[in-house]
């Protein structure tokens, strides 16, 4: 199957600790999730891979606090519902500050989705993705991309023409160029991103900048966002 | 209205005790008196009984009631009839005159009010004048108050019931109104905390390599897929004449035969404008499912996208695959997906355009009108 993403060359990450022997190439993974079943599924899928580490699986995110150190993830995998009903944003917003995060959820309401990924997740997927969608995601957010999966396309497409039922208080869907609102429907579609760009008739690096820029607007003016790359501005000066 | 009724008999009846109080020795005959004010409360006391029981004015009982009044107006006129033409003395004309108002209170044909109104202020005229000996400048205009009472009174309880009407039925609506709420609460919470514990425990075990029989594993995909369906629409089950039903319904069948489909239908999920025809979903699940069948068949890949979106006039449907496409421009490949889904689609109004190359994975696009 044609991958939407390599696997990533990572550059070394302001704040994540120099590679360990033996694992240098192996992505490490926290995964947040309250139900005990589903962080065994998804770190099974993981693992299985070959190329992520699992290197925490708890039930909350201030579990994960607790062990963030140690675990050092490149990327956080994050269910989007904690026992309840109530999509956990401020834990994602709050998550979002210090690590990339992936979020996660059997089936995610399409606000609550939009709400994540203004919130600063790196992507959304539905845990009954394919498993090589799954881990694609996992390496895409791990190298700080964003990670559109067709149903979060699908999610931010149809959210665009919906500017006249939107509930008051709702933020405002981007405007997107037509070029990136085709690209988000053909991902939206299923294809990959090397297949969308043969459709467009542009470079698969195209693609990618077209996924990048709606991930920006998307996420425009948004606090965690500007935290995070503000911290990561901090680590890179400290690092140079 | 049975109550201000009540108050109006008793305000009549009570004019009646000052009025003889006041000039009781004027009456001839006494007893005659007291016996028609006896009965006068004995039978105002009857009607508002009977109404209180019934909970409303009785049209029955309040017509008796102004025959009753009718006639009590002559015997009172008989009575009361004053040696010395003192009009006072004819209390039953004030009484009827303040009673009068249940009449318009109890009917609504305001023919029927003006009926019984113009039978009692005749008998009041006729009364008054022959028996009495009033002067007719007298009685005329007290005749026509008895119009002027009842027409009142009639035009005040049509206002009142229309806006009871009218309150009863925004109460209806805000109860029924607050049982949906409730009830969609309900099922969203159920939904939740069945989506919360048993479809990802469902979905983990289906994927994993815990159940190592096949036919169990895809029972367990099958079953996880119509929770999934199931919570999706918060707890409703919708039959396939639903399109996002019929989709959800499709996956579930795919996942028995090992062919994990994800469904893209944000637009399907938030709909909230007319849903589409039944024949036209009918069609389209068809032809999807056929398109589904092919990715199964020929792509060697056991994953497949599926998309719904909804324009204002039109249905749009992708089924996207990453296997090994074909060249849909050799016969032989495109002939199945021609006169399976073209074919099909063509005769609800619908077209069907199909991308592939060898190589390149296949997305088959299925428009249709939406109606």
């Amino acid at each position: 199957m044609n991958l939407p993403h390599p696997l990533p060359v990572r550059e070394d990450d302001a704040g994540v600790p120099a590679a360990r022997d033996g694992e240098a190439d192996l992505i490490r993974a926290a995964i947040i999730d309250d139900h005990p079943l589903a962080r065994l599924g998804i770190t099974q899928i993981l693992t299985d891979s070959g190329r992520v580490q699992v290197s925490a699986a708890v039930g909350s995110a201030s579990e994960l606090a607790a062990v963030v150190d140690e675990a050092a993830p490149d990327v956080v995998v994050c269910d989007l519902y904690h026992n309840g009903d109530q999509a956990c944003l401020e834990a994602v917003a709050t998550l979002a500050t210090t690590q990339r995060t992936l979020v996660i959820s059997a089936s995610g309401r399409p606000a609550d989705v939009i709400g994540a990924i203004r919130a600063g997740a790196g992507g959304y997927i539905t845990k009954h993705a394919d498993p090589a969608l799954l881990i694609g995601a996992v390496e895409t957010v791990a190298a700080g991309g964003f990670a559109l999966s067709p149903q979060l396309a699908d999610i931010l497409h149809a959210d665009l023409g919906r500017d006249a039922g939107r509930p008051p208080g709702a933020a405002a869907a981007p405007a997107l160029s037509p070029r990136e609102e085709q690209a988000l429907s053909l991902i939206a579609d299923g294809l990959t991103h090397a297949q969308v760009a043969t459709r467009m008739g542009v470079t698969r690096k195209t693609v990618e900048t077209y996924v990048e820029r709606i991930r920006v607007k998307l996420q425009v003016g948004n606090k965690a966002e500007l935290t995070r790359a503000a911290l990561e501005r901090l680590g890179t000066s400290r690092s140079s | 209205m049975v109550r201000a009724v009540a108050l109006f008999r008793i305000g009549g009846l009570a004019q009646i005790a000052v009025v003889l109080a006041l000039a009781g020795s004027r009456y001839p005959t006494i007893a005659g008196t007291a016996g028609l004010v006896a009965a006068l409360t004995a039978e105002s006391a009857l009607l508002i009984l009977v109404c209180a029981r019934a909970g409303a004015l009785r049209a029955d009982w309040v017509g008796l009631d102004t025959g009753f009044c009718a006639a009590a107006l002559v015997v009172g006129a008989a009575l009361t009839a004053p040696r010395d033409g003192f009009t006072w003395a004819h209390f039953m004309y004030p009484f009827t005159i303040i009673t009068s108002v249940g009449t318009g209170l109890t009917y609504r044909r305001l023919l029927t009010v003006e009926s019984m109104t113009a039978a009692l202020a005749l008998t009041y005229a006729v009364s008054a004048v022959t028996i009495h000996h009033d002067p007719l400048w007298n009685t005329l205009p007290n005749a026509l108050t008895y119009f002027a009472n009842t027409t009142v009174a009639w035009a005040v309880a049509r206002q009142f019931r229309a806006n009871g009407r009218t309150a009863d039925h925004s109460r209806i609506q805000a109860v029924a109104h607050a049982q949906r709420a409730t009830e969609q609460e309900l099922r969203a919470r159920h939904s939740r905390a069945l989506h919360d514990r048993a479809l990802q425990t469902l979905e983990t075990l289906a994927r994993g390599p815990w159940i190592t029989d096949p036919q169990l594993a895809s029972h367990v995909a099958a079953e996880a897929a119509w929770l999934r369906g199931f919570v999706e629409n918060d707890g409703t089950e919708d039959g396939p004449t639903d399109l996002l039903g019929g989709l959800q319904e499709l996956v579930q069948r795919k996942a028995l035969i090992g062919l994990r489909v994800d469904l893209a239908a944000a637009a399907l999920r938030d709909a909230t404008d007319r849903a589409p025809d039944p024949g036209v979903v009918a069609v389209l699940l068809d032809a999807i499912g056929e398109a589904l069948t092919n990715v199964s068949k020929h792509a060697g890949v056991s994953h497949a996208t599926v998309r719904a979106r909804m324009h204002p006039d039109t249905i749009e449907i992708s089924v996207a695959d990453h296997g090994c496409g074909f060249d849909p421009a050799q016969a032989t490949a495109g002939l199945g997906l021609r006169s399976s889904i073209t074919d099909r689609l063509a005769e609800i109004g619908g077209t069907a355009t199909i991308e592939s190359a060898p190589g390149q994975g296949t997305l088959i696009r299925l428009t249709t009108p939406r109606f």
